[in-house]
């Protein structure tokens, strides 16, 4: 190597070894509050209310319970909500009262209030959407209520961070299909698509948290009722009936539950470009996500069809939705097959559905079920004028050019689109046993309330 | 100087078929990482991933000529084989004009790395210092020659394939072909004009008619390192664009800067394995320093020959010099698509394309000047 080259090189070495570090942008972990969600509530004139839940690093580093010197001395996170015109104005309010820099780099959910949400979200997602820290993976939801109250009290009595929380409870939407985990971009591009319309899961406060009352981990709010506290009664509310009710027509916020976490997830908030116009109670959600084909599995319970007066409930699994999608002019046709199958049977009555000649009644049962389920999905987006299923991506595929179908302008088209709704089921597998419980000779069986 | 049959015009030492198409393979997809893909969807909407397959097709058309006027002047480069065939005068204008397509597109390159980086990775770090960072590693290895830029391309351009496939196959949960409705796009019409007009994706490849003077056995290998330039090339580019467009819906990709680096964010495959954009650092920093590299090193050589110099190396400095200052005069990130994609590579095509055809068929139908007429 030649005088040059060393010179080169060593200048080379210098610039890159100084420069790559990048002096500027130098942060020491110690210096940064990560951010685990962020909450959106609308504020008085005009203002925002912008909530934090940050972790508590030296605490959350112990781990849960077990005392001694890796044991806590403080809480997991706290929760800072301030006002400002925008809430990109508010990380840098809330910084100078936590005495950190706020980095969203880790931030899991973003949490819409829903008088806000009904006001217009478009252009806080845009800008969310927009700032460099912010990842498209992190879970949205729609608070019932404020966002800033759900944030206070987001934790469950499994876990001691939120952030775990949240983890493990979107896990749950593929087990119960009651509410569909959205991630942020794909719910920032519902909000602009003129082929399907964005949703959010509905995340609350359980019904019987009261206001002031600080629900952190180990404080007040009761994991474990007390001795002699009881459901209140009717376990349903009045607007939700029928032979076919059950406590998955809910929403968030109204779960017939004693005990537990502060917080519960249930339901869709359905939006209009940025703008929330209605809602989805769980059933519901379950038939949007199989009229998307993202249903897995979840518990059903229906009437027995050998014996109505009893429930039925079975475990159902998704199997894939099938569209077709057909256009004349202005008029569109839509054939939806959503095939599931039955995994696990719950009956509480004599009936056989194991012995093959009472397998169609069964499989019928269910696909009446589900098809009204999935009929009552689809009219009540239709009432919202709103195509959260995203059936117009399939008409799109009607047309042969992005302007022609742009000029179809299928948001004012989906309302009085033929949708037709159908289901295909297939009792492939009972559970671990075959045939019901014998009943001895000489006993009846008992309905539930029945005098003894 | 040495001229003559299997000698360069520069003893800068010999490369292979495979070092020749990794550094125009290395020059030509950088592009993918930055805002290439939402270029491809504004022109062509939902059918803007078959930009990249159908413009390398249409590429052919000015490449195969390229390859014939290598093949049959072994050891020269375009602007040298110019010169014999057309005159001096029209080796002197093709290579100025090739020069500042070369400079313009390395400063555009380098501030939208620039920028791309500060957007992204380090907000507050200035984009002048991350400029001339790359600016000096490029320097340094432009000036190793053509023998060790082979090969560091060559090594550079199979990682950054591969985390390409990577990628794309770790965002593979995010996939969704129905993006790919309504199928001709914006229309057959647009669609075609932009299979001819974004050719110009592919101008870097014109860099094989420098290159590939260096060649071994330029007769046995010219071909295959175009045959390979285009198409690993157009794997690549083609590759990004089928991503990018089976996870953006086409309205949301349009605002979308960086998409190929917004995917790496959105992969989620489990607690522990997500958020992949860490990955970009090193991948930009990569082909940030390889393209400009390869942009100094085909701008010195493109100009030395041009001007008849005896060595290229005294050239390599104010290119990079002059590229830089280019790249600091342009005031943003906006600006720096708007010239790279719009104007220097729309335009650029006339010259892409229009050099080696017109050459070639100057040749079929002039007797060639003596060796050394041209220069």
């Amino acid at each position: 190597m030649n005088g040059w080259r060393r010179v080169m090189v060593v200048i080379a070495l210098v610039v890159v070894v100084v420069g790559c570090p990048g002096c500027w942008d130098k942060v020491e972990l110690e210096d940064v509050a990560w951010v685990q969600a962020m909450g959106f509530d609308k504020g008085p004139d005009g203002y925002t209310v912008t909530t934090f839940q940050v972790g508590v690093p030296r605490n959350l580093r112990g781990g849960v319970g077990g005392g001694g010197a890796g044991a806590p001395s403080g809480p997991y996170h706290v929760t800072v909500s301030v006002l400002a015109k925008t809430s990109f104005e508010a990380i840098d309010l809330v910084a100078l009262n936590l005495g950190r820099r706020l980095s969203l780099e880790h931030t899991q959910s973003f949490v819409f209030g829903e008088e806000l949400a009904r006001a217009d979200i478009r252009g806080l997602a845009s800008g969310m959407d927009r700032f460099r820290e912010v990842r498209g993976s992190a879970f949205v939801f729609l608070a019932r209520g404020r966002a800033e109250d759900v944030l206070r009290a987001m934790t469950s009595p499994l876990d001691v961070s939120p952030s775990r929380f949240l983890q493990t409870i979107v896990q749950q939407h593929r087990h119960t299909g009651l509410f569909e985990a959205t991630q942020f971009a794909p719910f920032v591009w519902g909000i602009q698509s003129d082929a399907h319309t964005a949703s959010a899961p509905i995340i609350a406060l359980a019904k019987d948290v009261r206001p002031g009352v600080p629900t952190g981990m180990g404080r007040e709010y009761p994991a474990s009722p007390g001795i002699g506290e009881r459901i209140g009664e009717p376990a349903l509310p009045p607007d939700v009936g029928g032979a076919s009710a059950g406590s998955s027509m809910l929403e968030a916020g109204r779960m017939p539950r004693l005990g537990g976490g502060p917080v519960e997830v249930m339901g869709a908030a359905v939006f209009s470009g940025g703008q929330m116009v209605g809602d989805f109670d769980g059933e519901e959600t379950r038939a949007m996500m199989m009229l998307k084909g993202r249903f897995e599995r979840a518990a059903f319970s229906l009437p027995d069809p050998m014996a109505p007066e009893y429930p039925l409930a079975l475990e159902i699994k998704g199997l894939g939705t099938r569209v077709r999608a057909r256009r004349d002019g202005e008029k569109v046709w839509i054939d939806v097959t959503v095939r599931v199958e039955i995994d696990y049977i719950f009956t509480r009555t004599q009936a056989d559905y194991t012995d093959p000649r009472n397998s169609p009644i069964v499989e019928k049962a269910v696909e009446e079920y589900l098809k009204a389920r999935l009929d009552r999905a689809i009219a009540r987006a239709k009432g919202m004028k709103v195509d959260p299923f995203g059936l117009g991506e399939y008409v799109r595929k009607t047309f042969w050019t992005w302007p022609e179908w742009e000029a179809f302008a299928w948001p004012t088209k989906f309302p009085d689109a033929l949708v037709n709704a159908s289901v295909k089921c297939n009792l492939a597998r009972y559970g671990m046993n075959l045939e019901p419980l014998s009943v001895p000779p000489g006993e009846r069986l008992r309905k539930q309330g029945d005098a003894e | 100087m040495t001229i003559g049959a299997g000698g360069t015009r520069f003893p800068d030492g010999h490369i292979d078929w495979i070092e020749a198409a990794a550094i125009i393979v290395a020059y030509t997809i950088a592009k993918a990482f930055l805002v290439f893909p939402e270029r491809m969807v504004r022109d062509g909407i939902t059918a803007g991933w078959t930009i990249p397959i159908f413009s390398a097709l249409v590429s052919i058309l000015w490449l195969y000529p390229l390859v014939l006027l290598l093949e049959s002047h072994p050891g020269k480069n375009l602007v040298e084989i110019t010169g014999l065939v057309a005159g001096r005068t029209a080796a002197i204008l093709f290579g100025m004009i090739y020069g500042i397509y070369i400079l313009g597109i390395g400063a555009t390159v380098s501030r939208e790395i620039a920028s791309a980086l500060n957007v992204v990775v380090l907000p507050l770090t200035p984009t002048t210092a991350l400029m001339i960072i790359g600016l000096i590693v490029s320097l340094y290895i432009a000036y190793q020659g053509v023998e060790v830029l082979g090969r560091l391309c060559a090594i550079h351009a199979v990682g950054t394939i591969a985390v390409m496939v990577l990628l794309s196959l770790m965002s593979s949960r995010s996939w969704d072909a129905r993006q790919f409705f309504p199928l001709l796009g914006p229309g057959a019409g647009r669609l075609g004009a932009a299979y001819i007009v974004r050719q110009s994706i592919y101008g870097e490849v014109l860099g094989l008619g420098i290159v590939g003077a260096y060649l071994r056995n330029p007769r046995e290998e010219t071909g295959k390192a175009a045959r390979w330039s285009l198409g690993a090339s157009a794997f690549a580019l083609t590759l990004t664009a089928l991503t990018v467009g089976m996870v953006f819906p086409y309205p949301a990709l349009v605002r979308v800067a960086v998409p190929f680096l917004r995917i790496s964010r959105y992969i989620f495959i489990g607690r522990f394995l997500q958020r992949l954009d860490a990955l970009f650092v090193v991948v930009w920093l990569g082909v940030g320093v390889m393209k400009t590299a390869v942009g100094h090193y085909l701008g010195a050589v493109t100009l030395a020959t041009t001007f008849n110099l005896k060595t290229y190396k005294p050239l390599i400095a104010p290119i990079a010099v002059v590229s830089f200052a280019a790249g600091r005069l342009i005031p943003d990130y906006s600006t720096a698509i708007i010239l790279d994609f719009d104007i220097l590579r729309t335009y650029g095509t006339i010259l892409v394309a229009g050099w080696p055809i017109s050459i070639y068929i100057l040749s079929r139908f002039t007797r060639p000047e003596k060796e050394g007429g041209g220069q």
